[in-house]
């Protein structure tokens, strides 16, 4: 997070208006897709994120190039962060707005680290059990990293459960010492 | 005897066998930047102020600010393999201290951990360095005296158990001389000592321990040492962690001293914690909260009510000044915290009176009423004595031909008293002794005898009351104060002392 508390404020400000317009994950949508455009195209990137250009022409872009894929409320957000020279924040700015949105329909993302793939069936069950731990509707994201050798970590947000054979082998040579 | 190295093996494989694979379950936070000590932490929006967390490298951290995107952390140890992007866990609790009779003899680190190599402090009791004072219901009159076998002091500022008594004075000045007397004088009493060295030379701290340890006076003290090569962290821990040992022993109903040697450097650390935490600096760059700072650490010291034991802590925090100024921030601060102060003269001391305890400067509010009464009886005119003194001898100076009889004994009075004040390091002074010394040269016994045998009338007194009058001596120490018959007893001794014996002897 580049500055959370002027991410939070922009985020706060967009969520809302969305939520007037009942349009929250329409916006979420929107957004993403202007920051993975800009993410995946470097000449754009470099056009939108350059000092020397000026706010109106950066706008310019924007609005030629988004006017049709975007719906107004997202096309004139991103305009103002050009405005204010903010365009760096819009990643953190939709990992707020998308935290908001999780928080107000009971969702939790949840990031499930394993050692190897798993079959769907086992996945399935994480998913269930999480729900009966939280009571909220999980949004697993699967991450594959070798290194665990066996195990699982699960976290979310700040709380993390470490039950990696990594971490446990960790603790056993701690004890061993 | 050789270990087999199939009985090793045999160990290690029970270990592993019976390992218990557990689940590691944490909060976490990022380390954002670290340095001098501080680290800026993203996360950890549930931790809460004061709380320890714990670094990958297995330091642990205490949380001072708490931002609305981050937290400031005070890294209590190295920070060199700490990284940004590391991890930081929370612990969900607060820091503490080993405490209890374990501790005793020990030098210790500011966080309880024995850096003496004697081994580990092997004890169960903990306790929170940071704790609240007692109340005012929990508290009572500071009555009892805490001798510190010091003439200039239990004479003129006594100090009760409970009291808190400042001593300051520029450096060099003698300061801790006083603390540690003080603590010496403790030997044969049912006090424990805590001494608290911050921001001291390790080698200072070493010659102090060495210095109790000869006395034997080790084992029933404490050394917390947060020395000046250590991370301002440590510093700003030290006086609590000392504080905690105290506490735990006065909430046992037992008796303790505790020594800060010295507050100035504890502020100092503070200061520069708290300015590279950007905190907003305040007089002589101090932080705004520098007075809480040691106000709660020196409100925790006091006397308890007889419902919560009775037990006591009394406090003698040293502060330092430059050049005499006990204007400024730190020394005014602590000075209207406690319950007086020792003020140490550099003059004075360069002119050879040791304890250089400026007479005039010196107070103690409260620990008049927890004199002994024999001292107090004795000592009664000493200080008029001497106040009377220095207003004249600052006029003899200008003409003393001129002066009348009744001011040039005045004159020799003080001088007198003055010599008589003086004491020499590590020997403290038992009660009983003081009151016969201070009642020869308070009625006069000592007028006739030159300035420089004070001295040795005083030792040879000593002597003469210890080998022929033991039982004067005795009674005075029972009774802790002095009737008509016993007042009688002790002026015929002095007066036997100072016409015959000591004049013999001088002839």
């Amino acid at each position: 997070m580049l500055n959370e508390a002027l991410s939070r404020r922009y985020a706060a400000a967009v969520y809302e208006m969305a939520a007037e317009q009942h349009t929250v994950p329409e916006i979420l949508e929107d957004l993403r897709l202007i920051h993975a455009t800009i993410a995946e195209n470097a000449e754009l990137k470099s056009a939108l994120f350059s000092p020397t250009l000026g706010a109106d022409v950066k706008q310019n872009i924007a609005q030629q190039l988004f006017s049709k894929h975007v719906r107004a409320l997202a096309l004139h957000f991103y305009m103002l962060l050009l405005k204010k020279d903010r365009e760096a924040y819009l990643g953190d700015i939709i990992a707020l707005y998308s935290d908001q949105y999780n928080k107000d329909n009971g969702i939790l993302e949840v990031k499930l680290e394993v050692a190897a793939e798993i079959d769907p069936q086992l996945e399935a069950l994480v998913v269930t059990n999480l729900t009966k731990m939280t009571g909220k509707r999980i949004d697993l994201n699967v991450e594959v990293h070798p290194e665990l050798v066996g195990g699982a970590v699960v976290s979310a947000g700040e709380h993390y459960y470490d039950g990696s054979l990594k971490n446990q082998l960790a603790e056993l040579y701690k004890q061993l010492k | 005897m050789a270990i087999k190295a199939d009985e090793i093996s045999q160990i290690l494989r029970q270990q592993i066998e019976s390992y218990q694979p557990e689940v590691h379950e944490a909060t976490y936070g990022t380390v954002i930047k670290v340095g001098d000590n501080i680290a800026t932490v993203y996360g950890l929006s549930e931790a809460y102020s004061g709380e320890l967390l714990k670094f990958s490298n297995g330091v642990y951290g205490m949380v001072m600010n708490l931002e609305e995107d981050c937290i400031g952390c005070m890294v209590m140890g190295p920070d060199n393999d700490i990284r940004e992007g590391d991890r930081v866990e929370r612990t969900n609790r607060i820091a503490d201290v080993p405490v209890g009779a374990a501790m005793f003899g020990r030098v210790v680190n500011a966080l309880g951990q024995p850096i003496d190599g004697k081994g580990d402090i092997v004890t169960k009791e903990r306790r929170t360095i940071e704790f609240t004072a007692p109340m005012v219901m929990d508290r009572q009159p500071v009555a009892q005296p805490m001798q510190t076998g010091l003439k200039a002091i239990d004479a003129l500022v006594p100090i009760g158990r409970g009291q808190r008594e400042l001593i300051i004075g520029d450096r060099q000045t003698g300061k801790t001389a006083i603390a540690i007397d003080a603590i010496l004088n403790q030997k044969d009493t049912d006090v424990y000592c805590i001494y608290v060295a911050i921001g001291q030379r390790a080698n200072a701290v070493a010659t102090v321990v060495d210095t109790l340890k000869k006395h034997g006076v080790m084992d029933k003290c404490v050394v917390v040492a947060a020395n000046a090569n250590e991370p301002p962290s440590l510093l700003y821990l030290a006086p609590y962690t000392g504080c905690a040992i105290a506490e735990d022993l006065m909430y046992h109903g037992k008796h303790v001293l505790i020594i800060y040697d010295d507050l100035t450097k504890h502020a100092i650390a503070y200061r520069e914690i708290s300015l590279l935490l950007r905190r907003p600096p305040g007089r002589e760059a101090f932080p705004g909260d520098v007075f809480y700072l040691h106000s709660r650490l020196l409100e925790r010291s006091a006397k308890l009510s007889d419902e919560l034991g009775g037990g006591s802590s009394t406090a003698l925090p040293i502060i330092e000044t430059q050049l005499g100024d006990v204007s400024a921030y730190i020394p005014t601060n602590v000075i209207s915290i406690t319950d007086g102060q020792i003020y140490l003269d550099a003059d004075l001391f360069r002119s050879g009176n040791r304890p250089a305890v400026d007479v005039g400067l010196s107070v103690s509010r409260v620990g008049g009423s927890a004199q002994l009464k024999a001292t107090k009886q004795v000592a009664g005119p000493l200080r008029v004595d001497l106040a009377q003194y220095r207003s004249l001898a600052a006029y003899a100076k200008l003409s003393a031909d001129e002066l009348d009889q009744v001011s040039r004994d005045q004159l020799a009075r003080g001088d007198r008293i003055t010599a008589v004040l003086n004491q020499k390091q590590y020997v403290p002074m038992p009660v009983e002794q003081m009151v016969a010394v201070l009642f020869a040269v308070t009625r006069g016994y000592m007028d006739k005898t030159p300035v420089s045998q004070i001295p040795r009338f005083e030792k040879e007194f000593i002597s003469f009351m210890e080998h022929e009058n033991k039982q004067i001596l005795d009674s005075i120490k029972k009774e802790g104060k002095l009737d008509d018959k016993l007042m009688e007893q002790l002026g015929s001794c002095a007066e036997k002392f100072s016409s015959e014996v000591f004049a013999i002897e001088e002839a």
